[in-house]
């Protein structure tokens, strides 16, 4: 299931809530387990068993690592641990991948099994082990309550596309956690305004994108490539934050604060930059359990380029189980090695314009990349971003640039703080002494808040329904 | 306060979504969507294992949503706000007017459909019936200047060239009708055209023939409706599309009209019972049939082969011959040729739009 749904909002939300609140405190986590199994049941009721498994595993894991703790087997969880979740993500995400590889470049015929991916594997197999991994360094304390575990796995809110939570950033709420009017507050705001970004933006300028990586290469023109490429960088970033946005409101209405996961990367003025405000959990991930266990700075130069190279070599893999991700990875991985030795250096004597500048142009290349998993495609297109085209703008690149210009606009002021720092100016409490003025204020806030509340859930609710629109046109001659 | 109010306001939607679902019955049908809605999905192991029932569900919420079709509306108002130029295949163009997009035409199809015709017209020159046909362009083609700026058309015109390339003898309208392009002669939210550009086909026709049309005035005017939303707004459901009018055109003369073959006999060509339903358009001929025969005070049997553009054209010829005979080849199953000799026809007409024409299988058995 996912939250930009009717079935969602409608069904699942409403029962999931009032059963949530009416069930005592010590019965909340297995209501979350219970809840959060049929939610990822209900898009994969088979693949809902591997989960399982998965947090059996890493529950017993974690339980073997303390009970050994000390002694020399107390690697043994943690091998365990590791083995069964990337043996899972291997499995179902990179064996096809490699065999498929294999079979191309040796001329062999490795079977395939062509089973479909898990929804949400990369992320839930990368928690569980975040798990085991802090028990086993000591900086998480182990959990003895399988459901309080599993209620952590299978967390409905982050299960399908993050923010990857690492076990000890929620270890405490997971048994101790308050609720209160203004975290559900909080994330109901936080909620719709996730939704409004996916269903409302992402999924709207992602028609630009589809018509034009559709269009055929012969015909397109530089112009339109760009187009397309900079409707994809805005679909993606909304397609993702909005999806976080969800996940970390829903998480506050249910008394968890999930780390943040997306901070206006699109306002960086260098690519080191962009990675610290983009995807930051996943970043956090791969620094707190391979760069920083690889050596990470404390190695010398050499080492730690080598270590930067490994973290996109793996970062691209992430992804996706396909060589253009690979590319992707190597793409970012050469642009930041090259901050690291001077680019930086030369980018802090240059206006800040600059850097900017040359940040969008090296992530909205990048989707080129991330755009098209079938390779040679991806090339063409490429070619066509540098003039090998159908010139470099036509008729139908005017149309596509006139349809959605002021989509485009919404979109690129929304991926800037303007909106945020504009409300707060507008309700910011510098009268904080002059009680009657104060109060009108937060009047005036909740007034105005509601209004959005409202406009903004109204209108995606509007798109939702309209999905199904379809006129059969029978009696079309 | 702030905060409890939001939090207050957010479950209040929840369940009014939620209980407004569970208390309201469902419908069944969508006038506006000409479709059976989806109805409450039933549960078995196998539709839920393969995800078919989730999937049956969303479908099942979005279908019977409360106010379906005005949340629809809300939504188009906000895409044409938004600066989107076309929807659901359609253009928004100048004027009120939706104008369905046709980039391309299916070669292969044309070819076959080509050759059909040419094979009949070879047929009716060797049996000494004169045969023309005439392929209508549309609004997309003869209204452009309403277009959005920089809209992608096909060129009809290739269309045109292609079939006299072939022999074909046409009666070509295009000039005909964008003589006339400031007048009424599109639907603003229809696909076809109004009755006054079937009239003005109708005089280019007369032409080619070496006769001159009547004037319209000669002919009674009837407004049928002035409230006919067509095919075109059912494909974006654009709350601010205008309304058209249909007018009728016809004489004070007595005709009979015979549908399939006596399976329903009638004495006019507008079957007004349409004119309180969605598919207006339809009072012309009733919709589409295989064969209608009319008879009429003139001399000679014209036989049209059509789609639904000459339904609204018939009006004119059906007082210039004593019997007017429609066939529409996707439901006629026999031989025009066979039909054609025992009825004994003495005048063919072709008449499609072109989008038909170039994507119908139906026209290449119109030979044998």
């Amino acid at each position: 299931m996912v939250f930009s749904s009717l079935t969602f909002l409608f069904l699942f939300l409403p029962v999931m809530l009032l059963m949530y609140y009416v069930t005592p405190r010590q019965g909340k986590n297995a209501v979350l387990f219970l809840g959060s199994l049929i939610f990822y049941a209900w898009g994969e009721p088979v693949y809902v068993v591997l989960m399982i498994f998965s947090t059996v595993l890493d529950y017993t894991c974690g339980r073997l690592v303390e009970r050994y703790r000390g002694t020399s087997k107390r690697k043994i969880g943690l091998i365990i641990s590791l083995c069964g979740n990337l043996g899972l993500l291997f499995f179902f995400k990179y064996a096809d991948f490699l065999a498929g590889t294999i079979n191309h470049l040796a001329g062999l015929s490795l079977p395939t099994h062509d089973l479909p991916l898990p929804i949400g594997i990369s992320f839930y197999t990368f928690q569980t082990m975040s798990y085991t991994i802090d028990v086993y360094r000591g900086s998480a304390k182990v959990q003895r309550n399988i459901i309080s575990f599993g209620a952590y796995v299978a967390l409905f809110p982050q299960l399908i596309a993050g923010p990857i939570v690492r076990y000890r950033d929620i270890a405490e709420e997971l048994d101790t956690r308050t609720h209160s009017f203004d975290d559900f507050g909080e994330g109901a705001r936080r909620f719709v305004t996730g939704l409004a970004k996916k269903v409302l933006l992402a999924n709207n300028i992602g028609l630009l994108w589809d018509a034009v990586s559709q269009t055929d290469v012969a015909t397109l023109t530089t112009t339109g490539a760009w187009l397309g490429l900079i409707a994809l960088s805005f679909q993606v970033y909304f397609d993702f934050s909005g999806y976080s946005d969800m996940a970390i409101g829903l998480g506050r209405m249910l008394g968890f604060h999930f780390p943040e996961n997306f901070d206006y990367p699109y306002i960086s003025a260098s690519v080191t930059e962009f990675w610290r405000r983009w995807h930051i959990s996943l970043g956090a991930w791969f620094r707190d359990y391979v760069y920083i266990p690889l050596g990470g700075n404390r190695k010398g130069l050499r080492r730690q380029l080598f270590n930067i190279a490994v973290v996109w070599l793996l970062t691209g893999l992430w992804h996706g189980a396909s060589w253009n991700y690979v590319l992707w990875g190597v793409w970012y991985a050469a642009v930041l090695l090259c901050e690291k030795l001077f680019l930086a250096n030369l980018l802090k004597k240059l206006p800040r314009f600059v850097g900017h500048v040359y940040t969008l142009f090296v992530v909205v290349f990048a989707g080129a990349l991330f755009g098209f998993e079938d390779i040679h495609r991806g090339f063409s297109f490429i070619k066509v971003l540098f003039g090998g085209g159908a010139g470099l703008i036509n008729d139908a690149t005017r149309y596509r640039f006139l349809s959605y210009a002021p989509l485009l606009a919404v979109c690129a002021i929304a991926s800037t703080p303007l909106v945020a720092w504009i409300g707060r100016k507008l309700f910011s409490d510098k009268t904080a002494n002059a009680p009657v003025r104060r109060r009108f204020r937060e009047c005036l806030l909740t007034a105005c808040d509601s209004v959005r509340l409202l406009g903004l859930s109204a209108l995606s609710l509007a798109y939702l329904i309209s999905g199904s629109y379809n006129p059969f046109l029978y009696f079309r001659f | 306060m702030h905060n409890k109010v939001t939090a207050v306001l957010f479950c209040l939607m929840l369940l009014a979504g939620a209980a407004t679902h569970l208390l309201l019955s469902d419908r069944v049908y969508s006038e506006s969507e000409k479709r059976e809605l989806q109805q409450k999905p039933a549960v078995s192991r196998e539709t839920v294992f393969s995800g078919q029932f989730g999937s049956e569900v969303e479908t099942y919420l979005a279908d019977q949503f409360p106010g379906r079709d005005q949340w629809v509306a809300v939504k188009t108002i906000c895409e044409r706000l938004f600066g989107k130029r076309d929807s659901g295949g359609v253009y928004y163009a100048d004027d009120g007017y939706l104008i369905d997009i046709y980039r391309s035409w299916n070669g292969r199809q044309t070819t076959a459909n080509m050759t059909a015709l040419k094979d009949l017209q070879n047929a009716m020159d060797k049996a000494g019936i004169p045969m023309r046909t005439m392929l209508v362009p549309t609004a997309a083609r003869i209204l452009s200047d309403k277009l959005p700026p920089y809209a992608q058309v096909a060129d009809e015109q290739k269309v045109l060239d292609y079939a006299a390339l072939r022999g074909i003898r046409l009666t070509d309208v295009t000039e005909a009708l964008t003589a006339h392009r400031n007048e009424y002669i599109y639907y603003k939210t229809d696909h076809h055209w109004t009755s006054l550009g079937a009239y003005y086909a109708y005089a280019a026709w007369m032409r080619d023939r070496g006769l001159t049309a009547a004037p319209i005035g000669e002919w009674t005017k009837e407004c049928l409706s002035d409230h006919f939303r067509g095919t075109t707004y059912n494909k974006v459901n654009d709350p601010l599309a205008a309304y058209d009018t249909i007018d009728a055109y016809y004489r004070d003369t007595a005709h009979t009209v015979d549908y399939n073959r006596g399976y329903y006999v009638t004495d006019t060509i507008y079957e007004r019972s349409y004119l309180s339903g969605r598919d207006q358009y339809a009072v012309f001929l009733n919709s589409n049939q295989e064969t209608t025969v009319i008879t009429g005070p003139g001399t000679g049997k014209l036989l049209i082969l059509k789609d639904s553009y000459a339904n609204c054209f018939a009006q004119f010829t059906v007082d210039d011959f004593a019997e007017t005979h429609l066939i529409d080849m996707r439901f006629f199953r026999g031989s025009v040729l066979k039909y054609i000799s025992e009825n004994g026809i003495t005048e063919v007409l072709v008449l499609y739009n072109i989008p038909n024409f170039t994507s119908d299988t139906a026209v290449a058995r119109c030979s044998r």
